[in-house]
């Protein structure tokens, strides 16, 4: 039997520096003062929610060899219809999530059948379509503002612990726990295994029979569910949404990018773990909590950012020099003539 | 395989950790927060026991002393400190008396925009008293020696000038102040509240990104035992169920006087077009409304012609005013703007070029471009809004809360109106 050498090298850390990431802020942490109390746990995972759901629908878009750029306004719609449908029409919370998340999967839909029907590269259908859903919000409030109102029930449950003698608030637990769902449905059933094969190389998925038209659609709608569904809860845990949400300051979608990068999915498709971007987006919030000024957040988000592209162009540039060499070809002669020692 | 093990290890290891680390730190927080409110009642309880009156007197002595001294600080700031242009800093706030609405906020919004009744609700802090929440009661031991965080609501020339106001007015009464600036995020605001709050300090003075907003945001800070102040954006009404006080400019006043102004000059005949502030925010229906009804009500001759949202850019504003004299040609005899820089020269030399020097020109101000426009004529009024004194009376009310004076829920700053003929009374500009 064959057993692999465990190594720690440059390797085994570029294949898990997500959780590397993370530590290293965790202990950066322990000297950063009100940092480890219950308080700014809930806070700053709740408040970095809402980028875990927009990192899971780019994740799963982009190991399906595509890119989702409406996962922002997506979420926003999903909000914004939630706090419309429960403050202006009454309805009840449960309703209105689900409506919102039913918008998701038309929208997911449009953008599956435009891709695999008619062609046209993932990046210009969302990028159009994220403008669809921007007008669409304007059209459905007007520009304005959307709130609860004094409705703070729901709210408050979104806010409140879960389980009492964990530090995290239900809307994070209700994130987590989506989150680590998908990941089983990627990595254990055969529509998983599909993406990834859909991802890593078309043609051989399209040669294996998997009917990856079926494949892409699925995971745009995926996508545009999960970013409605957790916009929609978003909306209750905030309190309010309004259109230009995350348009100014840092952009979550540029953190969600960031986040699926840094977690190690590949640009190109076919590799990547959802569960990696969400320890990546935590290690990102916590970042947020410990630089406190927007300024020094952008900077450090970036210096990683690049850090990370960097090391993926340089490893793909020496990889691509060695593709079709045999550089063991002398080894292999001497052991195969017996003049090796 | 070993990718899974690590991930289970580390979730298992940040949960536990994050238990084990906060364990302490929130049990001792939360009974901190928690006892805030019951060990003022027992204080007050204390003190009416005879057997501890001599330990209640020890105690007020101690704090007797920083507060004649935090007393002393205030005086000496509010005499001393002065704004660029040579107005007092910290000067007391005024009151407005708010009027009976005649309608329900719903019913209002149906009247049309140039009825001052349909704007009650947004010009005047109309809020129920009866829900309000149970504020943290002052320390009354002075306000030397607090924390005080400043969330302002995004990096703007305004901004830069508030904050140094505001930290120059806290360093005079002697209070420690942290700023945090959200670059007009709603939700990177909303994560700073929370920061704030964690960190735990004696008051909380947030700029709101957005009005509706605002209740989310003091209800939190309300609850976490902390005294929230909402400074410079008005709130929405309900937000003040949570807000222990209000200070700013009373916009809504400021442009009736504008407007008020601007009718006379016209002999209270003409067209009038308007050039918004961002639409939804409250200096939007302010600096648009409050002067469109003020002209409807007292001139009803002056026409409202036009209202446009190009934004801050002097060119789309260009754009905008050239396509209005082009369509109303003469009709057009005076042009409201939100903003006294980038959109006034935008508007004035829309004007310059189509040689319609006589379009009146007024706007929100007060920046140093637009006081140059104004020396120059080309703009015919502004007005007075000072940056350091919002900032000053910020925190002249705080102070006074932390001395156990009696604050007022909402004040405002002094208004004026600048011309031609008094705009150096309002120079060298503030920002």
């Amino acid at each position: 039997m064959n057993k692999k050498k465990f190594k720690i090298n440059a390797n085994f850390i570029n294949n898990y520096r997500a959780y590397f990431f993370l530590i290293i802020i965790m202990i950066i942490g322990i000297f950063t003062p009100k940092f480890y109390t219950a308080f700014n746990i809930n806070a700053v995972t709740g408040n970095g929610s809402l980028v875990m759901w927009l990192g899971l629908g780019f994740t799963v878009c982009l190991i399906a060899g595509h890119m989702d750029l409406t996962v922002m306004y997506m979420s926003t719609f999903g909000a914004l219809l939630c706090l419309g449908l429960h403050s202006i029409n009454g309805l009840p919370y449960i309703v209105c999530i689900l409506i919102a998340t039913l918008v998701g999967v038309i929208v997911g839909l449009a953008n599956g059948i435009l891709v695999t029907k008619f062609l046209i590269p993932s990046f210009i259908v969302t990028l159009g379509m994220q403008f669809v859903v921007k007008g669409a919000m304007y059209i459905y409030t007007g520009g304005a503002e959307l709130s609860i109102g004094k409705d703070y029930a729901f709210n408050e449950f979104l806010n409140e612990k879960l389980i009492p003698f964990l530090p995290f608030s239900a809307y994070f637990l209700i994130t987590t726990l989506i989150i680590f769902i998908i990941m089983i449905v990627f990595r254990y059933t055969r529509f998983g295994r599909n993406v990834y094969m859909v991802g890593g190389n078309l043609e051989t998925a399209w040669l294996a029979g998997i009917k990856s038209d079926r494949v892409t659609t699925l995971v745009f709608i995926i996508s545009a569910a999960a970013c409605a569904f957790g916009g929609a809860l978003n909306g209750v845990y905030s309190g309010s949404a309004s259109i230009t949400m995350g348009e100014k300051g840092i952009s979550p979608l540029m953190i969600a990018l960031t986040a699926t990068i840094v977690g190690g999915t590949a640009i190109q498709g076919g590799k990547g773990s959802v569960v990696s971007t969400w320890v990546t987006l935590i290690a990102i919030a916590f970042l947020k909590s410990i630089f406190k000024k927007t300024e020094m957040q952008v900077l450090v988000i970036a210096v990683i950012l690049i850090a990370c592209v960097c090391y993926e162009t340089i490893t793909l540039y020496r990889r691509n020099k060695t593709v079709g060499t045999r550089p063991n070809l002398h080894k292999e002669y001497l052991e195969e003539t017996g003049k090796a020692k | 395989m070993v990718k899974r093990y690590l991930a289970v290890l580390l979730s298992g290891l940040m949960i536990m950790g994050s238990v084990c680390l906060t364990g302490c730190g929130s049990t001792s927080e939360t009974a901190t927060t928690d006892t805030k409110e019951e060990t003022t009642k027992e204080e007050t309880k204390e003190e009416t026991k005879e057997d501890t009156k001599e330990d209640a007197k020890e105690d007020t002595a101690a704090g007797g002393d920083n507060l004649s001294e935090s007393k002393d600080l205030l005086a000496a700031a509010e005499k001393d400190l002065k704004t660029t242009d040579g107005h007092e800093m910290m000067a007391a706030g005024t009151t407005a008396e708010v009027p009976e609405a005649t309608a329900s906020a719903e019913d209002l919004e149906k009247l049309e925009d140039t009825d001052k009744e349909k704007w009650h609700f947004y010009e005047y802090l109309d809020w129920d008293t009866a829900n309000d929440a149970t504020f943290p009661e002052s320390p009354a031991d002075g306000q030397k020696g607090k924390k005080v965080v400043l969330i302002v609501h995004g990096a703007h020339a305004w901004t830069t000038c508030y904050q140094e106001a505001f930290e120059a007015a806290c360093d005079a009464v002697g209070m420690e102040c942290e700023v945090y600036d959200p670059n007009w995020d709603q939700s990177t605001q909303d994560g700073y509240v929370d920061q704030a709050i964690n960190e735990d300090p004696d008051a909380i003075v947030v700029i709101p990104v957005s009005a509706d907003h605002a209740a989310q945001q003091f209800k939190k800070i309300c609850d976490a035992g902390i005294a929230g102040f909402c400074s410079n954006t008005l709130p929405e009404a309900d937000a003040m169920n949570y807000i222990m006080a209000y200070t700013g400019p009373d916009d809504w006043a400021q442009m009736r006087n504008l407007a008020s102004a601007l009718g006379k000059a016209m002999d209270g005949k003409g067209g009038v077009c308007y050039i918004t502030h961002n639409v939804g925010t409250s200096p939007y229906y302010a600096r648009t409304y409050g002067p469109m009804s003020t002209l409807a009500t007292e001139y009803p001759d002056i026409k409202s012609l036009d209202v446009q949202s190009p934004g801050f850019e002097a060119a789309a504003v260009k754009q905008v005013v050239s396509d209005w004299i082009t369509k109303y040609g003469d009709e057009l005899n005076a042009i409201v703007l939100a903003d006294d820089s980038d959109q006034a020269i935008g508007a004035v030399e829309a004007c310059k070029d189509a040689g319609r020097s006589d379009i009146k020109i007024v706007a929100a101000g007060n920046s140093k471009q637009g006081s140059e426009l104004v020396e120059s004529g080309d703009l015919f009024e502004m007005s007075y809004q000072s940056c350091q004194a919002d900032a000053g009376l910020a925190v002249r009310t705080i102070s006074e809360y932390f001395c156990g004076e009696d604050i007022a829920r909402v004040s405002y700053i002094g208004t004026d109106i600048i011309n031609k003929d008094n705009v150096a009374d309002f120079t060298p500009c503030q920002w």
